[in-house]
C-alpha cells in the first residue's frame, strides 16, 4: 500500500543501485499502532528500576533467535542481521527493523521447528524498538504531503457531466481506460492525458453540449434497427437472456419490441421478462407462455413499450428473471423448440419519437431567455461556469467564453448555438478537465497551506460521490463556512445519505474489493452452468448492497469479517442454497447457518479471486492478506514462474496434496505457508461462491494454522480468527480509503494519520462513518504542501 | 556469391583457416528508399504482439536458411506466404530481464519491447523510453494524418495490481510517446472507425470547415487558459498540464492534416458499433481498417497489441476454458502444452488472414505487404519459465524490396532485438546511431 | 525478504581473455571458479577474443565442467549466458590447448567434453554480452579480469553509455599485461584500473607435478588435460590478476602508487609459499554444482528453445 520509494529509486541510476529492491512491499502499520500502546505501558514501567535498553530487550533475543541463520556466514534467504546488533541501526534502518518486528510478532520467524522466544521477551523487544521510533517520529513536523492534480476520470466525468446539465453521457463507453495506481483509478500521478483522450474530450463536449441544449433536431422519420437471433445480431447469454450493443443516436422515446418464439404447456404460468440497459433495469412486465390460442404456424408473440433512451452506445438485455423452466430442459435444441419453451430471440428499436421528458439540463443552462441580450448571456455562462470551474468564476473567465458566442453569430448562428460552443469551451478547459489546487508557495517543499473551501468542498464531493460539488455545498464553501464547527460533519453525513454516495461502493469497494473485475472474469459455463449475466449482477448487488448498509446504517467494520447478515435475491440464494427467498428483489437475510458470514463468503469475491474452471487457494489467500490485511505476500523472487496449480491441479491428488507437495520447496513455502492457509480455508467455496464439500473426488480439507499459532477447522473458524486482526484489517482498509479519498499513494508521513484513525476506531467500536469523517478531518485531506523543483533521475 | 557470404556467415570460423566473414550491415542507404521521397511508395512499419510467450518447439523451423517442407504448426496459417515471411532467431530483449528488479517479468517484458530499455519498477512512478515507433511517427509520421496508430483487443484491466509491482501501464500498452507517456491502444472499433473516418461523416464541406474553425479556437482558448494556470503550479502540475498541452498541440495538427487533404476516404465498411463478442471477428475489424489506413496512406506506423501481457483470457472460440497465463505455465505438462500451442495457433490464423489481405492489395507493381514491415512477435519466448532470450520474432512483408522472405535467419546469441529495430527504422528513412540497448544493426535481412 | 545494502550476492565476475593461447589462462580461469565453488564471487560472463570458435568451445567445455558436466546444466556459463567470442578479428589458429583436451574421446568413441559450440551463432558478440552481463550486477560490486588483449572491453567501451554503467558496476579492472591496461585508460575505462607486474607472472610459477597429484584426482579435468599438452612449471600472472580482483585484501598483493589511472600489482615475496598454495587448492578444488533456483528439473531437460535447431 505504501509507495515503496526504493522501488522507485532502483531504477534511477547512481546511488540506488546498490540498494537491494525490496520484493516484499512495506510492511503495514500494524507494528506502530500497538507500539503506541505498549509503548505507553514502556514509560509507565520506565518508572521502575529498569528502564528498558537496546542490550537487555533487543540484543538477547537477536543473538538467540535470529543470528544463527541470518549471519554474516549463512545469510539465509540473504538476510543478515549482525549490523544490526547495535543501536544505532533501530533508527538508521527502520524499513528493515521493520520487517524483523513484524516476522517476530507474527511468530513467522523464528520459523517452526527453532525454539520460539518467550512471549515476555518479544513484547519487551518489540515495546523497546517501538518505543524509539515513537521518540523519533514525536520531533518529526507533521507533513500533509501532495496531490497531483487530478484529471476527472471517466466516472467523475459522467458523474459530472450529469450533475451539470444532466445529460446521460457514458464516458466509460467512449474515452480510453484510465491507467490505476495503488489499486485505483483515481490517482492523480497516473491519470494521463493521450492525445486520442483530447480527441474524445473534443467531440464529447460537441454531443453533450448539443444534448444539453437539445440542439439537433430529431429526424423526420423515425428509424428502425432489428437484432435477431437469425442474424446474429443478438448474442444468447444463456437460455433466458439475449443481449444486444445499440447506438442510439439521440436522446428520445423508442418503440422496443421484444421477439417471443415458441409456446410452453398447457398449464405454464406467466414468467416476469425483464429489460436492461447497460445493467440497469429499465423494463419489467409479465409474460404469458402458455399457448395463445391463436393459430400461428410457428407459437411466436411479441411484447411492445415505449421509453426514454438517452443516446450513446448501449448493451440492451432482455431476459425471463428467475425463469426456471428452461431448466428442465436437457439439450438445448429442445429449449429453442417453439414446440417446447417460449423463448427470445429479436431486440427491435423504433424511433426517436419527440420525448414528453423534459429536457432538464435545457433549462438548467438557460436561466434567461439569450434573445434579449448580451446581459443574459453573460448571466448564463457566469452561472453554468461557476458551476462547471466549482469556483466562483472572474470577468477573465467569462469575456472568451462571450468571445465564442460572438464568433457563431459572425458565422451566422443563432445566440443558442453560440452559447452551445462556449459551453464545448468550458468542456475542454482545464478548470474543467482538472482538479487543480492552488498553494501559496508551490515550489516550497516545506510550506504546509490548507487547501480552501473550495478545493475543500471538490475533494468532499468527489471522495464521497465521485462527482462534483452540488449547489448547498459549493455555496458553503463560497462563503467561507465549511469549515466552521459541525458544517463539515453535517455535510459528510447529508452526502453519505444522498443516492450519489453509492460511488462510494461502486468505486471504492469495487475496485478496493476487486469487484469490478466480475466484468473479464469468464467462468467456464461447462464446470459452472447457473453462471450468467444475472448471477453476476446479482453477486456485483450483494457485496455493493451490504457495503452500503454498513456505510449508510454506520455499521461496525467487524460486519465486513463477520456480518451475520447479507443482501440476496432469489438467484443467488439458491446459488448459496439459502432456502424462502424468492423473486429477483434484493432484501436483508439474516445468516442462520455458518456457512456464510461477512464478505469472504460473498459469490462476488470468491469469484474474482478464481481461475475459469476451477478456485485457487494461491489468489484467494493472496486476496486475503492484500485487501483484508493489508500485507501483500511478497512477489516470487527472480525467474521463478508463480506456483503453478493448473499443473496440480492437471495432476492426480487432491489440489491441496499436489500443492503441499510443490511446497517442500523453502524458497515457495516461506510466503505460501501464509497465502495457502487463509487460500484454503475458503474451499469450501466453489469458482463462483457455491458452498462444496469436495472437490471433484477429494474431501476438502480447509484446515488450517496461523502464523500465531491458532488453528481453525472451518471458513467460519477463519473467519473468528481474522476477527483477532481488527487493527490489521481496520489499517488496510483505512490505508486503502484514504488513498482513494486523497488521489495518491500513501506514504511515510501519512502513517501517524493511519494510526490516529486506527485508534480512534478501536476505541469506539470501529463505526464506519467515524471512518470516513476522520479521513475528511485528517490533516492530508484538509491540508496540502509545496513541492521542491525535483532533477529528473536518470536511469 | 552473395549466398555464399550469407552461408559464411553461419558457418565461418569451423576449424582452423576458414576465412573470416566481417559481419555485413545492411548495404542499403537509408535516402535510398526513404519513405519520404516522393512517388514512391511509402513503407509501412507495423509491430504485432501476442501475451505470454509462444510454444518454441512449434514456432522454429527445424533448419537455419530457406524454409525446407512443412512450416511448424504455429506458422502453417501463414503457408500461403511462407515467401513473404522470414523468421528471426536468438534476437534477445536484455531489459526484459530482472536486473535486479525482482518478480514482474511481463509487466518488464512488455514495457522494454519497443523501447529497449528496463521499464521502472512502479505503480505509479512509471518510466520507460519512447518507443522505436514513436522516434518513427516523430520523424516521418508528420506527413500523415495520423502519425502513429495504437490498436488493440483487449480491455485494460480495471482493479488490482499487474505484475508484482509493475503499473499497468506497462502491460496494457505497447507505444510510449515519451519516457513517460504511454499510448493506450483502441479497443472499440467503433471508436477506431470514428478516429480514422470522423465522426462527422455526415457533414458536408461547409459545416465540417466550420467545426474544424470551431475546433481551433476552442483549442487556442484553452491553451491561453492553461498557460496562465501554470505560473503558480508546483513542478508536478506543471508537467501535467504540459502533457495536456502536448497533446492539443497534436490534435492541432491533426485538424491542419485533415484540412489539407480534406479528401474524404472511404472506409469500405459500415460503421461497427461497440466490441464483437466473437474474438476473430474483433481482430479482423481492427485489422481491415488498420488495412484501409495504410492504403489511404492515413498512417504508416502502427503497433498492435493483440491481447494485454500476462492476460488469463481464456478461449472458449476454441474450446479452451483455461485462462492464457495459467496455462503457459505449463510445467512442460503435455495438455496443457497443447492447450497453448492451440491458442498460439488461433492468434496467427487471424493474423494470416490479415496478411492475405494485405498481399491481395496491389500497389504499383508490388502489393501493400510487398511495401511493409509486419513484426510478429512476443515478449517472451519460454513463457513457463519467462526466458528473455531467443524471442519467437516474425518479419512478414518486402519493406519495399529490401526484405527477402522465405528463411530462418539465426543471429549470434544474445544479439539484442533493438538491433533489428535500429535496422526497421533505416528503412523508414529514420536512420538514428543509437537506440535502446542496441550493438548496431541486423545483418542479411535484405540479401538472400 | 532482502535487505538494504545488505544481502548483496558475492562479487561478479567478468572474465575475459584470449583462450588458447598460453595454458596460463586455463589454470587462471580454474582458480576463478574454484573461487566461485566458495562463493567467493560469480561467474558472470567469459569471453574469447581469440577469434576462433574452438577458443569459445573450451571455455564452454570448462563452465560445464564446473557447473558438474554430468548434469550438463545449460546454466554453467555466468549462470545464463552464453561464451562470448570476438568474430571481426583475424582468424587465430587452433592450438594444441585447445585441440588437445577437445579432441578426447570416452571409450564408446564420444567426446571426452560435450559443448554446443559448433558455429558462430552459437556464441555470443563479446561486447554485448558483457555489457548485459554487467548490466544485472549491483553497483561497485562487479570485477573485470581480462587475460589477454583488450580487443573486446574496447569494443564495450565503444557502446553507447557503456562507461557509465562501468563506472557505476566495476568496482576494478583487473589487467594480465601492461599494454591492455594503457590502451583501456587511453580509450577512457573509468573505473581503477591495475595492471599486474610482468614479475609477478614469474616469481611464482604453478608446478606440472600438480597432475600427479592434485589434478590426478579427477577422472577427466579440462584444465588438467590443456596442462598435460606440454607439462611445464607456468607463470601464474593470469591466476594473480583473477585472485587480486576477488580478494583485493591478500597480504601476498601490494599496489604501486597509481600512473594515471593505472596501479601497478606487486607481490610481498614473504607471501609467495602461501600465494602458491591458494593457487593450487583453488585451481584443483571439486566442481560445486548449483542447481538453477527452485525449477522442476523437467523443464531444463527438455527446456524448448536451448540449444537452437542446427542443420
Amino acid at each position: 500500500m505504501w509507495s515503496d520509494r526504493r522501488r522507485n529509486v532502483t531504477s534511477t541510476g547512481g546511488a540506488a543501485l546498490n540498494t537491494i529492491v525490496v520484493y516484499m512491499p512495506i510492511v503495514s502499520l500494524r507494528s506502530v499502532a500497538k507500539a503506541v500502546l505498549s509503548a505507553c505501558a514502556a514509560l509507565l514501567a520506565a518508572q521502575g528500576p529498569a528502564k528498558p535498553t537496546f542490550d537487555h530487550s533487543v540484543q538477547p533475543l537477536l543473538t538467540k533467535s535470529c543470528l544463527s541463520c541470518h549471519n554474516d556466514r549463512l545469510q539465509s534467504g540473504s538476510v543478515n542481521l549482525a549490523p544490526f546488533v547495535n543501536p544505532a541501526t533501530v533508527l538508521a534502518n527502520r524499513e528493515d527493523w521493520e520487517k524483523v518486528v513484524q516476522k517476530v510478532r507474527s511468530g513467522e520467524m523464528p520459523p517452526k521447528g527453532l525454539p520460539r522466544p518467550s512471549i515476555e521477551q518479544i513484547g519487551a523487544f518489540t515495546v523497546f524498538i517501538e518505543s524509539e521510533w515513537e521518540r523519533a517520529d514525536k520531533n518529526i513536523k507533521p507533513d500533509p504531503g501532495r496531490v497531483t492534480a487530478r484529471r476527472l476520470n471517466r466516472i467523475e466525468y459522467t458523474n459530472t457531466i450529469r450533475d451539470l446539465l444532466s445529460v446521460d453521457f457514458r464516458a466509460e463507453k467512449d474515452f480510453p481506460t484510465d491507467d490505476s495506481g495503488y489499486g485505483f483509478d483515481n490517482i492523480g500521478d497516473v491519470l494521463t492525458i493521450s492525445p486520442i483522450l483530447m480527441q474524445k474530450y473534443l467531440e464529447a463536449a460537441e454531443t453533450i453540449s448539443s444534448r444539453a441544449l437539445g440542439a439537433d433536431p430529431l429526424p423526420a422519420k423515425p428509424v428502425e434497427f432489428e437484432y435477431h437471433s437469425k442474424t446474429k445480431s443478438v448474442r444468447r447469454l444463456d437460455r433466458s437472456n439475449i443481449e444486444a450493443t445499440h447506438r442510439v443516436d439521440w436522446d428520445g422515446e423508442y418503440e422496443v419490441t421484444i421477439g417471443l418464439p415458441g409456446e410452453r404447456a398447457k398449464d405454464a404460468l406467466p414468467v416476469e421478462m425483464g429489460f436492461w440497459m447497460d445493467g440497469k433495469l429499465i423494463d419489467r412486465r409479465m409474460v404469458e407462455t402458455k399457448p395463445s390460442g391463436l393459430v400461428y404456424f410457428n407459437p411466436y408473440s411479441e411484447e411492445h413499450f415505449r421509453i426514454f433512451l438517452p443516446e450513446g452506445d448501449h448493451v440492451f438485455r432482455a431476459g425471463f428473471i428467475g425463469d426456471e423452466f428452461v431448466k428442465t430442459f436437457g439439450a438445448d435444441k429442445e429449449a429453442f423448440s417453439d414446440k417446447r419453451n417460449k423463448f427470445l430471440n429479436m431486440i427491435k428499436f423504433i424511433g426517436p419519437y419527440p420525448t414528453k421528458v423534459e429536457r432538464v439540463g435545457r433549462k438548467r443552462v438557460l436561466v434567461c431567455d439569450p434573445n434579449t441580450g448580451a446581459a443574459c448571456v453573460t448571466k448564463i455562462l457566469t452561472a453554468l461556469t461557476r458551476r462547471a470551474y466549482r469556483r466562483p468564476v472572474t470577468r477573465a473567465d467569462i469575456a472568451p467564453l462571450e468571445g465564442f458566442v460572438t464568433m457563431a453569430r459572425k458565422e451566422g448562428q443563432t445566440v443558442e448555438q453560440g452559447i452551445q460552443l462556449a459551453i464545448q469551451a468550458v468542456l475542454v478547459s482545464p478548470h474543467f478537465l482538472f482538479r487543480i489546487e492552488k498553494h501559496p508557495s508551490p515550489n516550497d517543499p516545506l510550506r504546509v497551506a490548507k487547501v480552501s473551501d473550495l478545493e475543500l468542498a471538490s475533494r468532499l464531493s468527489y471522495f464521497l460521490w465521485s462527482g462534483m460539488p452540488d449547489d448547498e455545498l459549493l455555496a458553503l464553501a463560497e462563503g467561507g463556512k465549511l469549515r466552521s464547527p459541525g458544517v463539515l460533519e453535517a455535510q459528510v453525513k447529508r452526502l453519505l445519505a444522498d443516492n450519489r454516495s453509492a460511488a462510494l461502493a461502486d468505486n471504492f469497494a469495487g475496485q478496493w474489493l476487486e469487484i469490478r473485475n466480475l466484468d473479464s472474469v469468464k467462468p467456464d459455463p461447462q464446470k459452472f452452468p447457473e453462471w450468467g449475466p444475472e448471477l453476476r449482477d446479482a453477486m456485483r448487488a450483494e457485496t455493493r448492497l451490504f457495503f452500503e448498509n454498513v456505510l449508510r446504517e454506520n455499521r461496525p467494520l467487524t460486519e465486513f469479517i463477520n456480518g451475520r447478515y447479507t443482501f440476496l435475491n432469489e438467484m443467488l440464494a439458491k446459488h448459496y442454497g439459502i432456502p424462502g427467498v424468492s423473486g429477483p428483489d434484493f432484501r436483508r437475510v439474516e445468516l442462520t447457518t455458518d456457512q456464510r458470514g461477512g464478505i469472504l463468503s460473498h459469490a462476488s469475491i470468491l469469484t474474482v479471486s478464481s481461475y475459469p474452471t476451477r478456485t485457487s487457494p494461491v489468489i484467494r489467500g493472496k486476496y486475503v492478506l492484500q485487501n483484508m490485511l493489508g500485507a501483500p505476500p511478497p512477489a516470487p523472487p527472480p525467474d521463478v514462474p508463480p506456483l503453478d496449480e493448473s499443473a496440480a491441479a492437471a495432476s492426480v491428488g487432491s489440489l491441496r496434496q499436489q500443492m503441499e507437495k510443490h511446497r517442500t520447496n523453502a524458497v515457495c513455502a516461506s510466503c505460501h505457508n501464509r497465502m495457502d492457509t487463509l487460500g484454503f480455508g475458503l474451499e469450501n467455496y466453489d469458482g463462483t461462491g457455491k458452498w462444496r464439500a469436495k472437490d471433484g473426488k477429494f474431501d476438502i480439507d480447509v484446515s488450517g494454522t496461523m502464523p500465531n499459532g491458532k488453528s481453525f477447522q472451518t471458513p467460519a473458524e477463519m473467519r473468528t480468527l481474522l476477527l483477532d486482526q481488527m487493527p490489521e484489517f481496520t489499517r488496510c482498509i483505512t490505508e486503502k480509503m484514504l488513498t482513494y479519498a486523497l488521489g495518491r499513494g500513501l506514504e511515510r508521513y501519512d502513517r501517524r494519520t493511519v494510526e490516529a484513525i486506527g485508534k480512534k476506531l478501536a476505541a469506539n467500536g470501529y463505526p464506519f462513518q467515524l471512518l470516513v469523517n476522520e479521513i475528511v478531518q485528517s490533516l492530508p485531506f484538509q491540508m496540502r504542501r509545496g513541492e521542491a523543483p525535483k532533477q529528473v533521475a536518470q536511469r | 556469391m552473395i549466398t555464399k557470404k550469407t552461408l559464411s556467415r553461419r558457418t565461418m570460423l569451423r576449424g582452423a583457416g576458414a576465412a573470416i566473414a566481417l559481419p555485413m550491415f545492411d548495404a542499403m542507404a537509408p535516402a535510398m528508399n526513404s519513405s519520404s521521397i516522393p512517388g514512391k511508395a511509402p513503407i509501412r512499419m507495423a509491430f504485432t504482439y501476442v501475451p505470454n510467450g509462444l510454444d518454441m518447439r512449434h514456432w522454429t523451423p527445424k533448419q537455419d536458411g530457406a524454409f525446407v517442407g512443412e512450416l511448424p504448426k504455429i506458422l502453417k496459417p501463414m503457408e500461403s506466404m511462407r515467401q513473404d515471411m522470414t523468421i528471426l532467431s536468438n534476437l534477445t530483449q536484455n531489459n526484459g530481464r530482472a536486473l535486479l528488479d525482482g518478480a514482474g517479468d511481463h509487466g518488464r517484458c512488455c514495457g522494454a519491447y519497443l523501447t529497449g530499455v528496463q521499464p521502472r519498477k512502479s505503480f505509479v512512478d512509471i518510466k520507460a523510453g519512447i518507443s522505436c515507433d514513436q522516434i518513427v511517427a516523430n520523424q516521418v509520421g508528420g506527413q500523415n494524418r495520423f502519425p502513429s496508430l495504437e490498436v488493440g483487443l483487449e480491455d485494460a484491466r480495471q482493479a488490482g495490481d499487474c505484475d508484482s509491482g509493475y503499473s499497468c501501464a506497462y502491460t496494457n500498452n505497447l507505444a510510449w510517446r515519451s519516457e513517460t507517456q504511454p499510448l493506450p491502444p483502441v479497443l472499440d472499433p467503433r471508436a477506431l472507425f470514428e478516429r480514422l473516418f470522423g465522426k462527422g461523416a455526415a457533414l458536408n464541406p461547409e459545416e465540417r470547415a466550420r467545426q474544424t474553425k470551431y475546433r481551433r479556437s476552442i483549442l487556442d482558448f484553452v491553451t491561453a487558459d492553461t498557460r496562465k494556470l501554470q505560473g503558480d503550479l508546483g513542478p508536478t502540475d506543471r508537467r501535467k498540464l504540459d502533457e495536456y498541452l502536448s497533446s492539443i498541440r497534436e490534435i492541432e495538427r491533426q485538424l491542419e492534416k485533415a484540412e489539407k487533404d480534406n479528401a474524404q476516404v472511404n472506409p469500405g465498411m459500415p460503421k461497427p458499433y461497440g466490441v464483437p463478442a466473437d474474438f476473430a471477428e474483433h481482430f479482423k475489424l481492427m485489422t481491415d481498417m488498420i488495412t484501409v489506413a495504410f492504403q489511404a496512406d492515413m498512417s504508416r506506423v502502427v503497433t498492435f497489441l493483440v491481447t494485454r501481457e500476462g492476460t488469463s483470457r481464456p478461449y472458449r472460440e476454441i474450446g479452451i476454458p483455461d485462462g492464457h497465463h495459467p496455462l503457459t505455465h505449463h510445467q512442460n505438462k503435455q495438455e496443457l502444452l497443447d492447450k497453448v500451442t492451440r491458442i498460439n495457433e488461433y492468434h496467427m490464423v487471424q493474423f494470416a488472414k490479415w496478411m492475405e489481405k494485405l498481399k491481395s492489395i496491389k500497389e504499383g507493381d508490388s502489393t501493400i505487404l510487398g511495401n511493409s514491415m509486419i513484426v510478429y512477435g512476443a515478449g517472451l519466448s519460454d513463457g513457463n519459465r519467462h526466458t528473455h532470450e531467443n524471442l519467437p520474432v516474425m518479419i512478414v512483408g518486402g519493406g519495399g524490396n529490401t526484405i527477402k522472405g522465405g528463411r530462418r535467419i539465426t543471429y549470434r546469441k544474445e544479439t539484442p532485438i533493438s538491433n533489428l529495430y535500429l535496422s526497421m527504422m533505416d528503412r523508414m528513412g529514420v536512420r538514428i546511431e543509437h537506440f535502446g540497448d542496441a550493438t548496431g544493426r541486423i545483418d542479411g535481412l535484405n540479401l538472400a | 525478504m532482502q535487505f538494504r545494502g545488505q544481502g548483496k550476492p558475492s562479487l561478479g565476475v567478468v572474465f575475459d581473455s584470449d583462450m588458447g593461447s598460453r595454458v596460463e589462462t586455463a589454470l587462471a580461469l580454474s582458480v576463478l571458479y574454484g573461487l566461485d565453488g566458495k562463493n567467493e564471487c560469480r561467474v558472470v560472463s567469459i569471453s574469447s577474443s581469440r577469434t576462433s570458435l574452438l577458443s569459445a568451445a573450451y571455455c564452454e567445455v570448462v563452465g560445464r565442467f564446473y557447473a558438474g558436466a554430468v548434469s550438463g546444466a545449460i546454466f554453467s556459463i555466468g549462470r545464463t549466458l552464453p561464451v562470448g567470442l570476438a568474430a571481426d578479428g583475424k582468424i587465430a589458429g587452433d592450438t594444441p590447448i585447445l585441440t588437445g583436451p577437445l579432441s578426447l574421446k570416452k571409450p564408446d568413441g564420444s567426446p571426452t567434453y560435450e559443448h554446443g559450440i559448433d558455429e558462430l551463432i552459437d556464441t555470443a558478440e563479446a561486447h554485448g554480452l558483457i555489457r548485459n552481463a554487467l548490466t544485472a550486477q549491483h553497483d561497485q560490486n562487479a570485477a573485470v579480469v581480462l587475460a589477454g588483449p583488450a580487443t573486446n572491453l574496447l569494443k564495450v567501451l565503444s557502446l553507447p553509455g557503456s562507461k557509465a554503467l562501468i563506472a557505476a558496476k566495476v568496482k576494478h579492472l583487473v589487467c594480465s599485461t601492461p599494454l591492455a591496461a594503457k590502451e583501456l585508460e587511453a580509450a577512457g575505462w573509468p573505473s581503477p584500473i591495475v595492471s599486474v607486474s610482468p614479475s609477478v607472472g614469474s616469481a611464482v610459477l604453478f608446478p606440472a607435478a600438480t597432475l600427479e597429484k592434485e589434478f590426478a584426482a579427477f577422472p577427466a579435468h579440462p584444465v588438467a588435460d590443456a596442462f598435460r599438452v606440454q607439462p611445464h612449471d607456468a607463470p601464474t600472472g593470469e591466476l594473480a590478476a583473477v585472485l587480486y580482483a576477488v580478494r583485493p585484501a591478500d597480504k601476498a598483493f601490494a599496489l604501486s602508487e597509481s600512473v594515471g589511472k593505472i596501479r601497478q600489482l606487486l607481490l610481498e615475496t614473504a607471501e609467495k609459499e602461501r600465494l602458491l598454495a591458494a593457487y593450487i587448492e583453488l585451481a584443483t578444488a571439486k566442481p560445486v554444482v548449483r542447481q538453477p533456483r527452485f525449477r522442476p528439473p523437467a523443464v531444463d531437460a527438455k527446456k524448448p528453445d536451448v540449444p537452437p535447431a542446427k542443420p
